[in-house]
């Protein structure tokens, strides 16, 4: 029978594959599991992300722990005011040849790489910033009319410091919407800080034991691409995507009430690309309902804009998708209000 | 694709569902649309029970009928909202942990990862909480039993008889015409009167006869007291005039023994004191004004005398003829006249022939004025010369309708010729024999004047004349 979802034998092998990754990402970076399977998500689904915390949770050393264990090509910006597009992207200089003619040759920026670090992308002009909007999308660099690919795979895992927004450029909405979770990096308890500060000298991580190779990265995609999306969990994404438009005839209240702009329909994408990596990463070759709400919140927290009056009543995006969660029926049955299902 | 095994469970599982959500949806329904509708119908029935009927088989057997109707609606509806199979498929799925396979596996071929997939029997459990709906609806039941008790409303309408009141109201109306004819209101007053009599009349019923009878009490009394007063002033005017009547006898004897000054003082007393009475009495103001025109209208005594003399009448006759002239408004021309030719005269004696002119010429067709013409110019010899006084001659009506009416001869006493009219003038010539006699003194064998043959037909006005001239078989 030939079948259209991934087979368990190549499923197993993958899952094996990347459990084995994420359990060196975890113990590289003590106390963060829940995060590092978002970030591996986000890895798998080639989607880019933003991490926001304070200083010293373990952001950058996070994604160089990430970089290290997949094996691939890490490079760090560290965003300042002054940084220009050309700084990243990289600009055509005069070079001599050996004949003594003089030539204009491409050098490239930061930005050519697998796994760029966009460190505190915030304090870069909007100028600085909107030059990574090709880079995130495309994958492709464009200068003086010449468009240059990226290394495949390419992503852009940026941070942020929510604190000391003096002489900072909130992120265009544009580039916000191209990063595919934001994710918060909390501080961890006192057994884990116990942990590190046991185990680690000046707190730097232990070197990777294994590596993800690119050929076992590639293999991961292309199961990736047989992950089945059935037409109900699709249509659940799509409904809670609506439901989160101000207005649209399935929005419910509290969204009308404290939303002021809804998810873009790319937030119906990366939801369906993320909850395929999720199955992925729970051995399955579907996406389920659970999947998806494991990936709501990441997605929607940075696409949602909220009006003032959610913050006079204190309402945060969180606040909102868990009520888009709660209130959006997975299996779109009309049940009275008052039933409740066990199982 | 599915296997047969997990198909017959899946369906097993999906008629379940599907018997579970319409027990559930009924159960909504049928409490959540019969709360209202057996309120509403309860309503209904109190309402119905209140003011229009007594029918016990339709008081319980509505209840009955929407019973039965809200079963068959809750049933139709809950049917009509049951979920699809794909969407039964997916709570299955999502209740039985399988991550998606149910559901992929009912749309793709999922190989052997259908054997991933478990289901447990009755694994999903509604729990339903209706405790309010239940007791809304209980209520509404009861709501609903009870209404059934409501007593029946038993009212009349406020039907009063007519109060008959038209007896008083025709003896107020009399009295009012009363006071109408004797002058005493005013023709407006009397009107708004009338008017509101017969508003009492109109609104006289029983439902509060207090009312209508006071309404008529008071305009009796107002009628009364008019009447009362009127007759109050009638009495002090009467008073008023008998005394004057009596100053005024005693001052017609005294003024033969007053002397000129004395006359004239006491006549300007007396004229006061009737200006003073005409000023209070309307009527007498009026009866004097009338007496002060007609005196100052009247002819004196000697124009009077004068002519009598002149044209020879007698006292009645002469009476007779100013009447006449008075009523044809000729007396104060005549009595000018009568001056004029005096003067002209200087004789003191009348002209016959100018006074038959002015007759002529101010009254002509006038039946009284022919008869003071026919007095001083015609008939034999004038008013003043000739044998003597002229009768007038009557002669029979000439019954031209041929109809049987008996000719009767007009007696004296209505041969009076106010009101009558003059038919026709007669003339015939003179004859053989048709001398007028000799008068006593005149000279034997002489021939006396030709008399000329001279009738007129008068016609009696007066329907009391006609009456008795005309009197059918």
């Amino acid at each position: 029978m030939n079948e259209s979802v991934v087979s368990q034998e190549q499923l197993t092998k993958v899952s094996a594959i990347i459990e084995k990754t994420l359990a060196e990402l975890n113990d590289i970076i003590l106390g963060k599991e829940e995060l590092h399977k978002m970030m591996m998500v986000a890895i798998l689904s080639k989607g880019h992300v933003l991490l926001e915390g304070l200083p010293g949770v373990g952001k950058t050393a996070l994604v160089k722990a990430l970089g290290d264990l997949l094996k691939l090509q890490f490079n760090r910006v560290q965003f300042t005011p002054d940084l220009m597009p050309s700084d990243i992207l990289g600009t055509n200089i005069l070079q001599e040849k050996n004949d003594g003619s003089r030539i204009m040759e491409f050098r490239q920026g930061p930005v050519f790489t697998n796994i760029l670090l966009a460190d505190e992308i915030n304090r870069a002009s909007p100028k600085t910033q909107s030059a990574m909007l090709e880079a995130m999308q495309e994958s492709a660099v464009t200068l003086l009319g010449e468009t240059r690919n990226l290394p495949h795979p390419f992503f852009v895992l940026a941070s942020q410091n929510p604190i000391e927004m003096e002489g900072t450029y909130p992120i265009p909405e544009a580039q916000l919407d191209r990063f595919m979770f934001k994710l918060y990096v909390d501080s961890v308890d006192s057994n884990v800080l116990n942990q590190i500060i046991t185990s680690r000298r000046r707190g730097e991580p232990p070197q990777a034991k294994s590596h993800l190779t690119s050929d076992e990265l590639l293999e991961v995609y292309s199961v990736m691409g047989n992950i089945y999306l059935p037409n109900a969990v699709a249509n659940y994404i799509a409904r809670l995507v609506e439901a989160s438009h101000v207005g649209s005839c399935s929005a419910i209240s509290e969204v009308n009430e404290y939303v002021a702009y809804g998810a873009s329909p790319r937030a119906a994408i990366a939801i369906a690309e993320s909850a395929r990596a999720v199955a992925l990463l729970d051995g399955r070759p579907t996406v389920g309902f659970d999947d998806v709400k494991f990936v709501t919140k990441g997605a929607l927290n940075h696409r949602l804009i909220l009006n003032y009056k959610a913050k006079m009543d204190n309402i945060s995006v969180f606040d909102i998708i868990d009520i888009l969660l709660n209130k959006i029926s997975e299996t779109n049955v009309d049940l009275p209000k008052n039933v409740t299902i066990e199982a | 694709m599915i296997s047969e095994s997990l198909k017959k469970v899946v369906d097993i599982e999906i008629n379940s569902l599907k018997l579970k959500i319409l027990g559930l949806n009924f159960l909504r329904w049928f409490f959540g649309i019969g709360g209202v509708v057996f309120f509403a119908t309860g309503f209904g029935i109190a309402v119905y029970k209140i003011f229009y009927f007594e029918n016990y088989i339709v008081r319980f057997i509505l209840p009955v009928i929407i019973f039965l109707f809200l079963i068959i609606i809750s049933l139709f509806i809950s049917y009509k909202s049951l979920p699809e199979k794909s969407q039964l498929l997916s709570l299955l799925d999502k209740h039985n942990q399988c991550g998606g396979l149910l559901i992929a596996a009912h749309e793709t071929n999922i190989g052997s990862w259908i054997e991933k997939i478990r289901l447990q029997k009755n694994n999903i459990k509604f729990n339903i909480d209706l405790k309010n709906k239940i007791a809304i609806f209980v209520l509404a039941i009861a709501f609903c039993f009870c209404s059934n008790f409501v007593p029946k409303l038993n009212y009349q309408k406020s039907s009063f008889n007519k109060f008959e009141i038209s007896d008083n109201a025709d003896d107020l109306k009399n009295q009012l015409d009363i006071l109408k004819d004797e002058d005493i209101i005013e023709e407006e007053e009397a009107e708004e009167l009338e008017q509101s009599i017969n508003e009492i009349e109109k609104n006289a019923v029983g439902e509060n006869p207090e009312k209508t009878l006071e309404a008529l009490e008071h305009m009796e009394e107002n009628l009364s007291n008019k009447a009362q007063l009127a007759e109050e002033k009638a009495l002090a005017q009467m008073a008023n005039l008998e005394a004057t009547e009596q100053v005024a006898q005693k001052m017609e004897e005294a003024l033969k023994n007053m002397s000129e000054k004395e006359r004239k003082e006491s006549l300007s007393a007396m004229n006061d004191m009737l200006n003073k009475l005409a000023k209070e009495d309307k009527n007498f103001q009026k009866m004097l004004k009338n007496q002060q025109l007609a005196m100052k209208q009247s002819l004196g005594s000697k124009d009077l005398m004068a002519l009598k003399n002149g044209c020879n009448m007698s006292k009645e006759q002469l009476q007779k003829m100013l009447n006449n002239l008075k009523n044809n408004n000729l007396l104060n021309k005549f009595s000018n006249k009568l001056s004029n030719m005096k003067k002209n005269n200087g004789k003191g004696r009348l002209d016959n022939q100018q006074l038959l002119q002015f007759l002529k010429k101010n009254c002509s067709g006038s039946r009284s004025c022919n008869k003071l013409s026919s007095i001083c110019g015609g008939g034999n010899g004038g008013t003043n010369r000739g044998p003597g006084s002229v009768p007038l001659m009557w002669k029979r009506r000439y019954n031209t309708y041929k109809g049987n009416y008996k000719d009767e001869g007009v007696t004296g006493d209505i041969t009076s010729l106010d009101d009558s009219v003059l038919l026709q003038e007669i003339y015939t010539e003179s004859q053989a024999g048709d001398y007028e006699k000799s008068k006593v003194g005149s000279l034997n064998n002489t021939k006396a004047k030709k008399v000329d043959n001279k009738s007129y037909s008068l016609q009696p006005k007066h329907r009391k004349a006609v009456g008795k001239f005309f009197e059918r078989k």
